[in-house]
């Protein structure tokens, strides 16, 4: 169904098929992967950030800009608090590293961009980006999830993610 | 214009409050009916929310914003004229009303973030 959508949008759905020692689907993983994987992909979305305030001259774009790098940031150090709490260490596992790999394929597109054609590229891709991380938070990660403290932190996370797809929609279009 | 408060400094104040208290009886008496009647309107942010998102106040009144959502949040006044600086969870700011001040205001953070305040003016 959509998950299959989404791997694809990860790039995951050869990757898995072809490992399927290691092949795991989102639904199948233990909480502490899950929060492995929220970790790398809020610090995948700082990296981005960082490149469009290296890039970037739009006052738009280097706002929203700033406004990942601060609410990505908050959102991990609530994670890795909690995780201390619990006692917990987050585990890499395939999708983490995936995620991990396609972003440096990205930045080093991006990075060869300047001026309004980065800019459209940043824009679309926070969009694409959110856009996906949240269906998977949503229906892969929350329903999945066993504890109810991490759960909760996945929940308020998505709404945060979701705000942002929102201001990346209208960043899109007004880069139109 | 807009006065910061952490929660640590607002314990501090707390304390001084009631010190102040024990030793400044004849202050309260003398006080003006103005300064007795006016409040502190608590707006809580939380899930990208103001909330009460639209008040009436009147001049002397205060606003505190309280920050309950984990990432950081502004009130910032439409026209720029008044911005509380980063308010980050947990934290709040407290903003003095003047007549003059202008009431809409949004988070610089996150502009779909909306709020507005009417200024009722004394009889």
């Amino acid at each position: 169904m959509k998950i299959t959508s989404l791997l694809t949008a990860f790039g995951l759905v050869s990757l898995i098929m072809q490992t399927p020692a290691l092949g795991k689907t989102p639904a199948e993983l233990n909480d502490l992967q899950i929060a492995h994987v929220a970790y790398v992909a809020d610090n995948i979305d700082i990296k981005y950030a960082h490149l469009a305030l290296a890039l970037s001259d739009n006052q738009a774009i280097r706002e929203f800009a700033q406004t990942m790098i601060r609410d990505h940031t908050a959102v991990n150090d609530q994670a890795l608090a909690l995780l201390k709490k619990l006692g917990a260490q987050p585990q890499d596992n395939l999708l983490s590293q995936t995620l991990q790999q396609n972003s440096v394929g990205l930045i080093d597109e991006m990075s060869k961009l300047r001026g309004a054609a980065f800019d459209k590229r940043y824009a679309e891709n926070e969009l694409a980006y959110h856009k996906a991380v949240n269906k998977l938070v949503e229906f892969s990660f929350i329903p999945n999830i066993e504890n109810a403290e991490v759960k909760a932190l996945f929940k308020a996370g998505l709404a945060i993610f979701q705000v942002h797809e929102g201001h990346a929609n209208m960043m899109v279009k007004s880069l139109r | 214009m807009i006065d910061k408060v952490s929660t640590r400094d607002a314990k501090k104040n707390t304390a001084a409050m009631i010190l102040a208290a024990g030793l400044g009886l004849a202050l309260a008496n003398a006080a003006t009916a103005a300064d007795v009647s006016a409040k502190t309107h608590i707006i809580e942010i939380s899930k990208f929310k103001f909330t009460p998102n639209s008040l009436q106040v009147r001049p002397g009144d205060t606003i505190k914003w309280v920050n309950r959502d984990i990432v950081p949040h502004t009130a910032t006044a439409k026209d720029k004229s008044w911005d509380s600086g980063t308010i980050v969870n947990g934290g709040s700011t407290r903003l003095a009303i003047k007549q003059d001040l202008r009431f809409s205001y949004y988070c610089r953070f996150h502009p779909k973030m909306l709020g507005q305040f009417e200024i009722v003016v004394q009889e």
